[in-house]
C-alpha cells in the first residue's frame, strides 16, 4: 500500500513539474509566436509531398522566370521551377541536417564527457586535449577539410556539422558529471556494486541534462545558418536537391529579372533560426529553477 | 605572471602539434590520388612513377609526415597541386587580405557593440532598449551571405554606387576606390559582431548593476555618469573581453562566405578552390595556419583578461 502511495506521489511530483515547465515556457508572447513557426515549418517539412502540387525538380523550360502569380505563388527560378515549392523542400533539407547534427554532437559529446569524468587519468587527459585542440581549429575549418574528406550528402553534412560542436557537449558535460561524481548519492549506488556504465547513464546523465538540452535548442539554428552557407559557396547540399543555400547561389545569377530568387530563401533561413533561438531561449527559461519560481 | 604566459605557450603548442597530426593523417583520408591531380587523368605509367615517387608517396605513412614537419616548422608547406607555386607564397597575400579585414570589422563592431549594450543595459525596458535587442536578436540570426547578397542588390545592382566586387589595396588603387570596395564587405562581417558584443555588454553589465557596490556608489552620491562609467563599466566590460579571441578566430574562418560573394581573394577563397581541385598541401598549411592564428588570439585574449582583471591571475596561480 506504501510503495503504491509513493507511486501515486511521485507521479503527481512529475505532472505537476511538467506543467510548471510549460506555464514557464509559453508565459511570454514571442515563445509561443516562436514554437509555432516552428512547429509550421516542421509540418511543412514533413507534408512537402502533400502541400505543393509542384515537384520541387521537374523543369518546364516555357514556365522560366515568371512573376508570382496565382498559379506560382513566388514565381518560377530559371528552369522554371516554383519557387514556393523548393522553399518548402528546403525546409526539409535545413531542419533534417540541424536537428540530425545536432543529436550526433549531443550523443558523442555526452557519451565522452561522461567518460572523461567518470574514469578520470588517462582517459581524461585524452580527451580533454583532443577537444581543446578540435576547440582550436576554427569550425569552419573544420567543417571544410571534412568534406573534402567524408563527403557532402546530407548525412554527411550533418556528422561534418556535428564534429565541431562535440567540444562543447563534452566540456560541458564532464564539469556536470565532476561535481555530481562525488555526491553522496553516487557513492552509495557505487558502494552497492554497481557497474561504472549504469552509475553514469542512470544516475549521473539524468541530473545533468538541462543544460545539454539547451545547448541543443540553441545549436539547432547556427547549424542550420552553418549548412545553408556551405550550401551557398557550393560545397554543401550538391545542386538539384533544393535547398535554401543553393537556392540563393543560383538566384544570385539572376538578381536583375527575378530577385525574390535569391531573397525569399534567405528570408525563410533567417525566421527559421529566428524561431529556433527564441523558443531555445524559453526553454532554458523554463528549465532554470530560479525563474520557475522553485527557489 | 610570467609562468602563467609559459604555461599557456606551452599548452598551445601541444594543441598544435595535435592539430598538425590530426590534419596530416586526415587529409591524406581525401579520396583522391594526387598523382592524378597533378598531371591530369590521361598518364602513361612512366609519368605516373615519375610524379608518385617526386612526391615520396612510395614511403609510409609516418615518415611521410615527419618530413611535412620538418619542412612546416621551416615554413614550407611544399608545392600546391592546383596553382603549381608553393603554399607560403601563395596563402601569404591572402592571409593579409583576410586578417585585414578581420581587424576592421573587429574596429567596427567592437565600439560600437559596447555602445549598443551600454544603451541597452542602463536604458532597461524602455524603448531604446527593446528596438536594439530587437535588432541584436535578428541580425545574428541573418545569413551573412545573404546579407551581402541583399546590399549587393540594393547598392551595387539597383543604385549602382559601389562597385559589386573585388578587392586591392588603397596605394594601389587610391583611398576612394579602396573604401567602396570596402564597404559591403565590412558591413556584413560586422554585423554579427555588433550584435554579439551588444547582448553580451548588455547581460554582464545588467549583473553588474544589480550589485551592492553600485548601490553603494549610487547613495553616497555619485552622478549618474561616474557611476556607469566608473563602476559599472569598468567591472562589465570583462567577459566581454573573452570575447575577442572567439570573435577573431570565427571571423578568419568565416569571412569566407562573405569572400565569396564579395569575390575577394582571401583565405576562405582559397581554401574553397583547393577543396574543389583536393589540393592537399594548401588544406593542411590553411587548416594549420588559421589554428595557429586563432591560438594566439585566444593567448593574447587571456592576458589581456588577466591585466584587466588582476583578481584573475592570483586564482589561475592559486589552482596551479
Amino acid at each position: 500500500m506504501n510503495e503504491m502511495n509513493k507511486e501515486i506521489c511521485k507521479k503527481d511530483q512529475r505532472r505537476e513539474k511538467a506543467r510548471k515547465f510549460i506555464k514557464t515556457m509559453f508565459s511570454r508572447k514571442m515563445v509561443i509566436v516562436a514554437a509555432t513557426g516552428v512547429v509550421i515549418f516542421i509540418l511543412l517539412a514533413i507534408f512537402a509531398g502533400i502541400i505543393t502540387p509542384y515537384n520541387p525538380n521537374t523543369t518546364s523550360p516555357y514556365e522560366t522566370f515568371q512573376k508570382p502569380s496565382a498559379t506560382h505563388w513566388l514565381g518560377t527560378d530559371d528552369y522554371g521551377r516554383d519557387i514556393l515549392t523548393r522553399l518548402i523542400y528546403g525546409a526539409r533539407v535545413s531542419l533534417i541536417v540541424g536537428v540530425l547534427a545536432v543529436v550526433i554532437a549531443c550523443v558523442i559529446g555526452v557519451f565522452l564527457g561522461l567518460c572523461a569524468a567518470y574514469f578520470g587519468g588517462i582517459v581524461d587527459t585524452v580527451i580533454m586535449r583532443l577537444s581543446e585542440a578540435l576547440m582550436s581549429i576554427p569550425r569552419i575549418m573544420v567543417a571544410l577539410a571534412l568534406i573534402a574528406i567524408i563527403g557532402s550528402s546530407i548525412s554527411d553534412l550533418a556528422i561534418v556539422l556535428a564534429i565541431p560542436t562535440i567540444p562543447g557537449y563534452i566540456r560541458m558535460i564532464r564539469g556536470q558529471a565532476l561535481s555530481l561524481k562525488t555526491s553522496d548519492y553516487v557513492r552509495a549506488v557505487e558502494l552497492q556494486g554497481a557497474n561504472s556504465f549504469y552509475v553514469m547513464l542512470k544516475h549521473i546523465l539524468p541530473n545533468a541534462i538541462s543544460p545539454i538540452i539547451v545547448m541543443m535548442t540553441q545549436q539547432v539554428g547556427s547549424t542550420i545558418l552553418m549548412e545553408s552557407g556551405l550550401s551557398y559557396v557550393g560545397i554543401g547540399i550538391s545542386i538539384p536537391i533544393a535547398s535554401w543555400g543553393t537556392m540563393v547561389s543560383n538566384g544570385k545569377n539572376y538578381l536583375l529579372n527575378q530577385p525574390i530568387l535569391a531573397i525569399a530563401p534567405g528570408v525563410c533561413v533567417a525566421l527559421l533560426v529566428i524561431c529556433l533561438n527564441v523558443l531555445g531561449d524559453g526553454i532554458r527559461d523554463a528549465l532554470d529553477p530560479r525563474l520557475r519560481g522553485e527557489i | 605572471m610570467a609562468k602563467y604566459i609559459l604555461k599557456r605557450i606551452a599548452q598551445t603548442v601541444v594543441v598544435i602539434i595535435i592539430v598538425a597530426i590530426a590534419t596530416f593523417f586526415l587529409t591524406s583520408l581525401i579520396p583522391s590520388d594526387p598523382v592524378y591531380v597533378i598531371g591530369g587523368e590521361d598518364l602513361t605509367q612512366e609519368q605516373y612513377d615519375a610524379i608518385y615517387y617526386s612526391l615520396g608517396l612510395d614511403k609510409p605513412l609516418p615518415v611521410r609526415f615527419f618530413n611535412w614537419a620538418a619542412n612546416a616548422l621551416k615554413g614550407d608547406f611544399g608545392t600546391s597541386y592546383v596553382y603549381h607555386q608553393p603554399v607560403w607564397k601563395l596563402i601569404g597575400s591572402r592571409v593579409t587580405t583576410t586578417l585585414y579585414f578581420s581587424f576592421l570589422s573587429m574596429l567596427i563592431s567592437i565600439p560600437i557593440g559596447i555602445l549598443f549594450g551600454m544603451i541597452t543595459a542602463v536604458k532597461r525596458g524602455k524603448k531604446a532598449d527593446t528596438i536594439i535587442t530587437l535588432l541584436a536578436n535578428i541580425s545574428s540570426c541573418l545569413p551573412q551571405f545573404w546579407i551581402g547578397i541583399c546590399l549587393l542588390f540594393i547598392f551595387g545592382l539597383k543604385m549602382r554606387i559601389l562597385p559589386t566586387y573585388g578587392f586591392d589595396w588603397p596605394w594601389k588603387i587610391g583611398l576612394g576606390e579602396h573604401l567602396k570596395l570596402i564597404i559591403m564587405p565590412l558591413i556584413c562581417l560586422s554585423l554579427g559582431g555588433i550584435a554579439s558584443f551588444t547582448r553580451q555588454t548588455r547581460s554582464s553589465m545588467l549583473e553588474v548593476i544589480r550589485q551592492d557596490f553600485v548601490r553603494t556608489a549610487r547613495s553616497k552620491g555619485l552622478k549618474e555618469k561616474k557611476v556607469i562609467f566608473k563602476h559599472i563599466m569598468r567591472n562589465g566590460l570583462i567577459p566581454v573581453i573573452t570575447m575577442f579571441g572567439n570573435r577573431l578566430a570565427f571571423m578568419i574562418g568565416g569571412s569566407m562566405f562573405v569572400e565569396n560573394v564579395f569575390a575577394i581573394p582571401g583565405m576562405g577563397t582559397l581554401m574553397l578552390k583547393c577543396i574543389n581541385g583536393s589540393d592537399l598541401p594548401t588544406i593542411q598549411a590553411l587548416v594549420l595556419i588559421t589554428t595557429a592564428v586563432s591560438c594566439v588570439a585566444y593567448i593574447l585574449t587571456d592576458l589581456l583578461y588577466v591585466i584587466v582583471d588582476p583578481r584573475i591571475s592570483l586564482t589561475s596561480d592559486q589552482s596551479n
